[in-house]
């Protein structure tokens, strides 16, 4: 029976309170802040986060199926599935799609990849939804939304969650929208959108799947869907008329992350099987122009999941406050270096790119066959014992490592000062010199510990160039 | 492998040295005459009396038309050579090697550059079309070299407060050196707490521990050893010339797995090749003025150990003892060196000759910065970054 066989998410490392979006803006200060992706992450470089921490103990090469979702992508034309493939070392043979169009897209994905899979077209589907928008400066919206990614396995073997059943409702509603060439998520007035729209439309949405899945709202371990905003009675009216108590409802994460569009169901059903046991009854809830709704059952391989995943709280338990709001404009590059700007700029060849895809896009190095000396980039010639053409490539996106030596550069135009770079030493042989990204300036040390993570490494000529970085471990602050 | 020598075979009779400094009012052409102007004069040539030249520039246009266009050296034989920071020195070496070859008795060597002209307050990057892939992106030389102060640091165990008061013993030596010399870009002394509380540009490098950003040109006429005392009796001998290029640690990235950061092999590999041509054994006893590449402070740190001045690790107490200050037991850099003086890329190579000659000849422009019997002088130009140098080591001596 096909189901979710794994799940993985990302949360950036970086907060902005929403104390310091009011002091920016002389408003009223809210509690907790909202999650905002460093300058060099986008949908892509979250999703694959999410999809390296859903694939974490699972061979790769077993997935045939990446089903990519964002309402905000880097590019238009131009697969961002194939990217996040290579980066993450997926199989060529490879179903890979980009979807989007929709704060449901995440779940309308998941529906066709069970779809899939049920009817045999594709074994092992990976949904990963991300999303990074934009909301006016100085808009309650601006302290809503966060930014983030969520990825699922569907399979049908091992199965840790079943699907048991699914519905779907769509009603035409316009209340928050994009056009193509909007920078910012446009909304109606307010009361219109949650009274008409919000709470309407998931009453019918999810009482009508009740009665599909032949269900009452207590038999319900867990209900998780997106919420409108962040104050409880803005979701109290459906959730109250479909019978459900506040003590069923899954945390909206609201002070740790906010919502993040597509990823955001997604991210909040991580978080619910982090904590669920085998048994539990799960209704995932999408919403945007009506929603999806899916019955879920969790089994008892979720035990052989569970802990061993960043997924949400991991990622929420290492964050770092935004030092101010300024820097939040940086990283969403609503202000630039403008005095910077005569510098040359140094830009790739793509067919120079191409020919090291293997280095630049899966940080693969060279091994030597005859005396095992590993270098990076994947070169012909050993350092060592000079001999040619004699290595295997070695993958060195996944190893541990620590940092040799380090720089804090101050001169060099970045989104993210001061710049830093490091030489990276990996456990096993390999040296990258890099940049470091999610770092605190002042705990730099050589020896420390740090692990690779995909950025956006910097767009010239209209081309955006994909590389590795380093960072200190994600891994809960103690 | 031949075992060549290139020692006493060639002659300097001439030189030339524009002021260093930020030449807003000073095109390429101007300093370039300038520069060949004085090198002319100071060995009694007419322009028209070179046989050939080599000229040293890094950002300016291409080929060696550069050259003969502001000097209207039309149809002769001219070569640009282009080694980074190391430049000037090697456009010396192949216009001493062309001499050593018997194909020209008389040659200008020339290395320029106009770095302020570009827009913003650093060095122009020498690759902005290099097409490289993302590996080379955004690493500077005062960010790569601030890599191996680190490293340095915590190889030794020196505490960072430590090591950056050596690192600015050398900049106020640097700078009280180039305070007086006339032609110097910052001739002015700092001070120790300047220096340490100075901006940072790229930690553990602050802007006191960086060379400016400089325009300028230095020049130098060169004949064969056996006619120089036809242009003059103080001539100088070049003595040997080492270089060594390479990369193995590619600042781009690339990276082999077990190179340090903390020495500079390739300055070491030229320094072998010089004591093999010259017979030379301890350039620390037997010379008696050292000019070297001080981009950065911690440059010329590492430098002093590369060179063999010093014992691997014993840079940090050679400062604190003074020993390479002007009235030390061997200057360093006693014109101010990269530092003071300005770094036009192309220039510098020969800058340092410059100071080298004047102070053999006993020519030092001031009184007070003339040393006592200068017999060997040795320079030190490295182009690169740790990793990937093009070190120049070459040993100039006095006449018999």
């Amino acid at each position: 029976m096909a189901g979710i066989t794994s799940y993985g998410a990302y949360v950036p490392y970086y907060r902005l309170s929403r104390a310091e979006i009011a002091r920016a803006w002389d408003g009223y200060p809210g509690d907790g802040g909202r999650a905002v992706a460093n300058w060099d992450e986008d949908t892509i470089t979250m999703a694959v986060e999410a999809v390296i921490d859903c694939l974490r103990g699972f061979k790769r090469n077993t997935v045939d199926g990446l089903m990519f979702v964002t309402t905000t992508p880097a590019f238009m034309e131009k697969s961002s599935a194939a990217i996040i493939a290579k980066a993450t070392e997926l199989n060529n043979d490879l179903f890979a799609i980009d979807c989007g169009g929709s704060l449901r897209a995440g779940t309308s994905a998941l529906k066709l990849a069970l779809d899939m899979v049920k009817a045999g077209s594709q074994k092992s589907v990976v949904v990963a939804a991300a999303d990074c928008r934009l909301a006016p400066p100085n808009s309650g919206a601006e302290s809503d939304f966060g930014d983030g990614a969520a990825a699922l396995m569907v399979g049908d073997k091992n199965v840790a969650v079943e699907v048991d059943g699914t519905y779907s409702y769509t009603e035409e509603f316009t209340d928050r929208w994009r056009r193509t060439d909007d920078q910012f998520v446009k909304a109606w007035e307010e009361r219109f959108v949650n009274t008409q729209g919000y709470n309407r439309l998931l009453q019918a949405t999810v009482s009508n799947a009740l009665k599909a899945f032949k269900l009452k709202a207590e038999d319900v371990s867990k209900l998780v869907f997106p919420a409108h905003s962040k104050t409880p009675h803005s979701r109290a009216t459906w959730t109250k008329a479909c019978g459900f108590k506040p003590a069923q409802i899954q945390d909206p994460l609201f002070d740790e992350m906010g919502n993040t569009g597509c990823a955001f169901p997604l991210q909040l059903l991580v978080a619910a099987l982090e904590d669920a046991k085998a048994g539990d009854r799960i209704l995932l809830v999408s919403y945007s122009d009506g929603g999806d709704v899916f019955s879920l059952r969790v089994t008892d391989q979720i035990t052989k999941i569970q802990g061993k995943r960043r997924g949400m709280r991991d990622h929420l338990a290492s964050t770092q406050e935004l030092a101010n709001y300024g820097r939040y404009l940086l990283y969403r590059g609503l202000v630039s270096r403008e005095y910077e700007s005569m510098a040359p700029v140094p830009y790739t060849s793509l067919p120079r790119e191409w020919r090291s895809r293997n280095s630049i896009m899966s940080l693969h190095g060279s091994k030597c066959t005859k005396c095992g000396e590993v270098q990076f980039p994947v070169e012909r010639v050993c350092p060592k014992c000079l001999s040619k053409d004699e290595f295997e490539e070695v993958s060195l996106a996944q190893l541990p490592a620590v940092v040799g030596t380090y720089n804090l550069d101050y001169a060099t135009p970045t989104s993210d000062p001061p710049n830093s770079m490091c030489q990276v030493d990996f456990n096993g042989g390999g040296r990258v010199q890099c940049i470091m990204a999610d770092r605190d300036p002042n705990e730099l040390e050589v020896g420390m510990p740090v692990e690779m993570t995909f950025r956006r490494f910097h767009e010239e000529k209209g081309i955006i160039h994909y590389y590795w970085k380093a960072r200190p471990p994600r891994e809960p602050k103690k | 492998m031949a075992e060549g020598t290139i020692k006493d075979k060639v002659a300097i009779v001439g030189m030339g040295l524009t002021r260093f400094g930020e030449l807003w009012t000073k095109s390429d052409a101007d300093v370039i005459i300038e520069a060949a102007w004085e090198a002319y004069e100071d060995a009694g040539i007419g322009p028209n009396e070179v046989d050939a030249a080599f000229v040293g520039t890094i950002f300016t246009g291409v080929t060696a038309a550069c050259l003969t266009e502001p000097l209207k050296m039309d149809m002769k034989p001219v070569t640009r050579v282009e080694n980074n920071c190391g430049s000037g020195s090697e456009a010396l070496r192949m216009g001493a090697l062309s001499i050593a070859a018997g194909m020209y008795d008389t040659v200008l060597v020339l290395g320029f550059e106009k770095c302020k002209d570009c827009g913003f307050n650093v060095l122009p990057t020498p690759q902005p079309d290099s097409l490289e892939p993302v590996y080379n992106t955004r690493l500077t030389g005062p960010g790569a070299y601030a890599l191996s102060a680190i490293k340095y640091w915590h190889k030794y165990g020196i505490d960072p407060i430590e090591g950056k008061r050596t690192l600015a013993k050398i900049a106020v030596k640097n700078h009280h050196n180039g305070s007086m010399h006339p032609k110097a870009h910052l001739q002015r002394e700092l001070s120790m707490e300047a220096v340490m509380m100075s901006p940072p540009i790229v930690y553990p490098l602050g802007l006191f521990d960086c060379c400016p950003t400089t325009d300028g040109a230095a020049a130098a006429i060169l004949t064969r050893a056996d006619i120089a005392k036809n242009f003059r009796d103080d001539y100088v001998l070049i003595k040997g010339l080492g270089v060594a290029v390479s990369r193995i640690n590619p600042w781009n990235g690339k990276c082999k797995s077990d190179v340090d950061l903390t020495y500079w092999t390739e300055t070491d590999v030229a320094c072998q090749q010089v004591k093999a041509q010259t017979g030379v054994k301890d350039f620390g006893k037997e010379v008696q003025l050292v000019e070297l590449h001080d981009c950065f402070t911690i440059t010329e740190l590492i430098a002093y150990e590369s060179l063999g001045l010093c014992g691997k690790g014993e840079g940090t107490d050679a400062v604190n003892e003074g020993r390479y200050l002007l009235d030390g037991e061997l200057p360093v850099n006693p014109d101010g060196g990269l530092k003071s003086f300005g770094h036009p890329i192309g220039a510098s190579g020969i800058r340092m000759v410059y100071e080298c000659y004047r102070q053999i000849q006993g020519r030092a422009e001031k009184p007070e910065r003339q040393l006592k019997d200068v017999k060997l002088a040795l320079a030190q130009c490295q182009g690169g970054v740790p990793g990937t140098f093009q070190a120049n080591v070459q040993l100039f001596g006095a006449r018999d």
